[in-house]
């Protein structure tokens, strides 16, 4: 594949970057979905979104897709133009859209071969990437049924299958374990590692951090349409955050006295309505200091930090909200 | 996963491929288009043809054909071809679009929206290609045509069901629900139907109403194929009529695209 021509007037593309966004903004009418975000993805790495309901996530990955066109700003998919080499694009894409789009009237299959066939892949190689792929997500003992009695699960197993037919250098995938028991979303985050050690890039966004934290080299954490925050989860978790948290629950509501207490040990607070948490780099002993100064939990956990805490510190919102 | 490497060849990739899926899909749903393209005219054809036509037939008419089936029967070619372009138009086009979404899934791959776009107004004037080609031999059989320009027929009333299909899509694509589609076929498709000259003359209209009719593609449609059928048509006509249907392919095809294009970004 060629580098685009049309790119090269001031900053080329380098051609190790599967996606490269500068100020891309999206608007619907006066109302902006995405606003101005920057990032890029370097080929073979996992670079996660991550964001609450409504952030613009999707929107996003609707421009990288190249069927939606950004109001304004740069964006280059696999070192091309969206708008105008979409079809060259989507030739190396996969995409695994935010709600499974199957052909009920096909068999799981069938779903798989037809779908080849869109991208000039012939009848013989797409029946054994049928069967090969149908391996890989499970489902080969579901292969000749039709997809409408498949579980949730199975459907997205399927979609993700789907996206994968023509052995794509770029997948996108929106929301892909959203609404999945835990058992299937790790056989899908280890499907996705396998994936990722074939050299594919991933773009994904998810609602978890937890999914964050296990997939991706990077992510940004995206908010009403801009970047609240971007690197790797453990630099998200040391910049805006303690190493560990310590959550503390009380019998009706918090002392009044512990948010003076906390603030004279250099100790930030965060008041949730069933809990309150203390964001500490050694947990135990923000605890113990606590209960030194006569503050009486009626629970209390010590956990690391994650990705949830990074939001809450950074929007004061949580994440599922 | 074995690890055999394709090549996705996009420069064969394309329209053909979109009509080798809906082709392939087709084995479930061909049922209703024998019924739209052959049964109900045909139903029609037995019972006004025969029934009314018998009633026509013993009074004066000037028909300028021999009885009223070989009137009514090219009449119904072309009517048929509208209520299948419109129909097909209307529900199916906010299914792949909206509802079950194909084409959102479809446009994932190399196939752009310029050829989901022709496909989709293409693969419903070809299947009701399929369905004419039945009808029409129907009518040979029934001794309705009089020239051998009726061989033109099927082809005629395609071009008729794509000047429908064409806008009806268009207007589709540009909805956010169906709820406007029922008012079309009782307002739009069937008096567009009634005032179309397949069943009696427009000339028998208030002059106001016939020149109005004129201007509907189905009277274009209709007497095309009927001019076929009978051997009565010139050479200009045709064009005039052939041109008229185009334009309303061309423009539909135009706002179709947009509106696709539109509803699959958002
Ligand atoms: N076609 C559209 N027209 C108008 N507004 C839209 C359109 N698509 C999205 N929006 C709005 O843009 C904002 C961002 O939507 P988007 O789907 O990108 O969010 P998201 O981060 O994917 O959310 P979720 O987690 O719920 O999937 C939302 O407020 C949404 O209502
Ligand atoms: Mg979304």
């Amino acid at each position: 594949m060629t580098m685009a021509s049309g790119e090269s007037d001031q900053n080329p593309i380098p051609d190790d970057i599967a996606v490269e966004a500068v100020d891309l903004h999206k608007h619907f009418g006066d109302f902006i979905a995405v606003g101005g975000i920057s990032f890029s993805v370097p080929l073979g790495q996992t670079f996660a979104i991550l964001g609450p309901n409504g952030a613009g996530k999707s929107s996003t990955m609707k421009m990288v897709t190249t069927v939606s066109p950004a109001t304004s700003g740069r964006l280059s998919v696999l070192g091309m133009d969206p708008v105008r080499d979409g079809r060259s694009i989507r030739a190396r894409l996969g995409v695994v859209p935010q709600e499974d789009i199957l052909d009920t009237e096909m068999t799981v299959r069938q779903n798989l071969v037809m779908y080849s066939r869109y991208f000039g892949i012939s009848w013989s190689d797409a029946k054994a990437k049928a069967d090969a792929l149908l391996n890989f997500v499970q489902l080969t003992e579901r292969a000749n049924d039709k997809v409408d009695p498949l579980s949730g699960g199975m459907k997205r197993r399927l979609t993700i299958a789907r996206a994968l037919v023509n052995d794509p250098s770029l997948v996108l995938l929106d929301e892909p374990t959203t609404g999945l028991d835990p058992q299937a979303r790790h056989l899908l985050w280890e499907r996705l590692y396998q994936l990722k050690d074939q050299g594919v890039s991933l773009l994904l966004t998810t609602h978890y951090m937890d999914e964050a934290e296990q997939l991706a080299d990077r992510l940004m954490v995206m908010d009403k349409g801009i970047i609240a925050a971007e690197g790797t989860p453990a630099e998200l978790i040391s910049q805006h955050c303690s190493r560990e948290v310590l959550e503390l629950r009380f019998q009706g509501h918090e002392p009044a006295e512990l948010a003076r207490i906390a603030t004279a040990a250099q100790l930030r607070t965060e008041t949730l309505p069933d809990r309150t948490l203390v964001y500490a780099d050694d947990g135990d002993a923000a605890l113990a200091h606590l209960q030194a100064q006569n503050i009486r939990p009626t629970g209390t956990l010590v956990r690391r930090a994650t990705l949830e805490d990074v939001f809450l510190a950074l929007t004061g919102r949580s994440l599922d909200e | 996963m074995t690890t055999t490497v394709l090549r996705p060849d996009i420069s064969r990739t394309g329209l053909q491929h979109f009509f080798e899926y809906q082709i392939y899909r087709f084995r479930s749903s061909w049922r209703g288009l024998v019924v739209t393209g052959l049964f109900s005219p045909l139903l029609f054809l037995l019972v006004m043809g025969t029934g009314l036509g018998g009633l026509v037939d013993r009074g004066n008419h000037d028909l300028g054909t021999p009885s009223y089936l070989a009137y009514i029967g090219p009449g119904l070619l072309a009517t048929s071809a509208m209520q299948w372009g419109t129909t097909q138009g209307l529900w199916p086009t906010m299914g792949e679009l909206k509802w079950e979404g194909g084409y959102r899934a479809a446009l994932a791959s190399p196939l752009t929206v310029d050829e989901l776009t022709v496909g989709h107004i293409g693969w419903i004037s070809l299947r009701f290609f399929a369905a004419s080609l039945l009808f029409s031999g129907v009518l040979t059989a029934f001794g309705v045509p009089q020239s051998w320009w009726f061989i033109l027929a099927p082809l005629a009333a395609t071009l008729t069901c794509a000047a429908f299909a064409a806008p009806t899509v268009a207007f589709s694509s540009a909805q956010t629900g169906d709820g406007l589609f029922p008012l079309v076929q009782r307002f739009v498709v069937i008096p567009l139907l009634l005032f179309s000259g397949a069943f009696f003359p427009i000339s028998n209209l208030p002059t106001a109403l016939a020149w109005i009719a004129r201007l509907t593609p189905s009277w274009h449609g209709v007497e095309l194929s009927r001019g076929l059928s009978t051997g009565s048509l010139t050479l200009v006509g045709a064009l005039g009529h052939v041109a008229y249907c185009g334009a309303f392919i061309l423009v539909g095809i135009h706002r179709s695209r947009a509106g696709i294009r539109k509803t699959l970004a958002a």
